[in-house]
This record gives structure tokens, sequence and C-alpha cells, in this order.
């Protein structure tokens, strides 16, 4: 086997818990997995459809998002290049338990839950990693229920613009996928734009951001990080 | 707030597939940067916007949005 790594695998082990395997499993992933392109706001796939797969995001970024009965869209994660999802289905077979949609044009790999089978079988490596994904995945989901059991939207709204405005930006310009509207915003925390209008509002009477055209600038980082229950 | 360049500025965005043409957000817009034209909202004063919030709420179908820059106070990036 060459032991250079090919563009391929080198972009399988983006993925945290890919990072440690051995460049043969990182080849024999990359060899099982299919292109696919997306332009934005194309739906990849959607909650109780077969199961698509294991996806991997090679350029671009995707939503991973719930409908209510309403249709009130509920994001669940931003995800982007490096990033990888539907690890539940392709584990057990069910059908896709979210709605996933491209937020930007988007290059994704897709490894079928057969052939992701049979290259954990062969390969303990990479069944652990598996393992360790579900375990990050599952680590996600309960901070999520904590926050909306626990948290007011004007705290969670607190952190989320903390979050926003430490994540980097990947070309230095400012991308729409960086830029989030009310409706982002509640969508992101389980709310209404009603709602989102009112917190904003609240954070920014005390003096913690203000308003600057299309930028919501912090003002107060500890205030905020204090608002958000973190410090 | 109408002396900067339109072209420095992130304006609000209209989605006209969405847009049923109510005229709400033009009602909501206090600085009268909103009209129908073919039945449909536009941005027709980009100079006016004040990017008060005012719309976004104000449409019953979601059709328009002001999308945020989140950043702190000490780092500004510009538009590139």
């Amino acid at each position: 086997m060459n032991d250079l790594p090919s563009p391929e695998s080198s972009l399988w082990r983006r993925a945290p818990y890919f990072a440690s395997l051995s460049e043969e499993t990182l080849a024999a992933l990359a060899q099982a997995a299919t292109p696919r392109r997306y332009a934005r706001g194309q739906i990849v796939f959607l909650e109780g459809e077969p199961c698509a797969g294991l996806f991997m995001v090679a350029a671009g970024g995707v939503k991973i998002f719930k409908l209510s009965a309403q249709g009130r869209e509920h994001i669940v994660q931003h995800l982007g290049p490096g990033d990888t999802f539907n690890e539940v289905a392709a584990l057990d077979g069910g059908p896709n338990p979210v709605n996933v949609a491209a937020t930007a044009d988007s290059l994704l790999y897709c490894i079928g839950r057969a052939e992701l089978r049979r290259l954990a079988q062969r390969d303990p490596e990479l069944a652990w990693a598996l393992i360790e994904s579900l375990a990050r995945r599952a680590r996600h989901l309960v901070a999520m229920v904590e926050d909306l059991a626990l948290r007011s939207v004007k705290a969670r709204l607190a952190r989320l613009l903390l979050t926003e405005a430490e994540r980097p930006s990947q070309s230095g310009a400012i991308e729409r996928s960086h830029m989030m509207s009310q409706a982002d915003m509640a969508a992101r925390l389980g709310t209404v734009r009603e709602m989102i209008g009112r917190a904003l509002r609240e954070l920014a009477d005390e003096g913690l951001i203000r308003f600057d055209r299309h930028r919501i600038v912090i003002i107060d980082r500890a205030g905020l990080s204090a608002a958000a229950d973190l410090g | 707030m109408a002396e900067h360049a339109v072209n420095d500025l992130i304006l609000p965005q209209i989605h006209r597939d969405l847009c049923t043409g109510c005229g709400d957000c033009i009602t909501a817009c206090q600085p009268q940067a909103l009209a129908l034209a073919d039945g449909k909202a536009v941005l027709a004063r980009p100079d006016l916007c004040a990017y008060d919030g005012g719309c976004e709420p104000a449409c019953p179908v979601g059709a328009i949005e002001l999308p945020f820059l989140v950043i702190f106070a000490d780092s500004r990036p510009e538009i590139s």
C-alpha cells in the first residue's frame, strides 16, 4: 500500500474521531464513498425516509433540522467541512432521524450502510471510531436537552451570540452562512422570531450588545457570558 | 444612516417566491425603504434602509430576512 495519503483519505482524517485511523483504513473509507454535489438550499435527505447512509461534508455546509407539525423549523446543528452526519441511521438501519439541507453549494461524500458495516467488521479501529462519534453526538444532545429544559431564551441567545462571534470565517470574507437572521436564531434555539426580537432588545438595553446595521456587536463579553450563565 | 454607499452594505433579502404582496412589511418599514412592484415587495430605496429589523417580524410568511453578522467590539471585519 502506498504510504502517501490521497486527497480523499486526508479529507476523512479531518473528522475528529477518524483522525487517528491508519492510512489504509482511511483509504478504504475514501474508496467506498461516493461524491454528491448540492446547491445551496437543496435537501440532502428527509426525516423518515429510508437510511441514506453516512455522510461527510467535504466542502460547503449543511443544517440538520426537525420540523414541527405546524412547519416550524428547529435547527439541531450546523455542520461544515470535516463533519460527518447520519451515523444513527447508518448504524441502526432505521429511517433518517432528521432533515438535512445544504446551507451553501456543497460537496458531500456518502457511504451506504452495507458498505460501512463491511468496513467496520473488517477493521475494529473504524468500529471504535464510529462508537466515539455516537458518544459525541449523545453528549451534544444531552447538552441541548439541558439548554431547552433549564435556560431561558435570553440565556440561550446570549450563548449563541458568543459562539457565533467566536466562529472563524473560512475565507476571511463575510459569508451568508456566517450570518443569522432572527428566524435563523429562532430555529437554532427552538423558539419563535418574536421571542428572539424581545431577547435581543433586552440584551441591547442592558448594554451587552449593540446593533450596527447588519452587525450585532458584542460590547460586553463578560456581561454576555454572565447572561448566558457561563461565567 | 443614509450616507453609506449602498454597495458597502448588506441589505435585507426578499424571497420573491415566498412574498404574497400583502404589504405588511411596507407598513412596518419606518424609513420607507420598501415598496410594492408587480405585486411583490421590493427594496426600492436601499439607501434609506436602517436595518432596524421592523420588516422581518412583520412578514407573515417569512419572505424577508435580515441576516446579522455577530462580532466582538474589538474585531470588525470589513466586507470584501
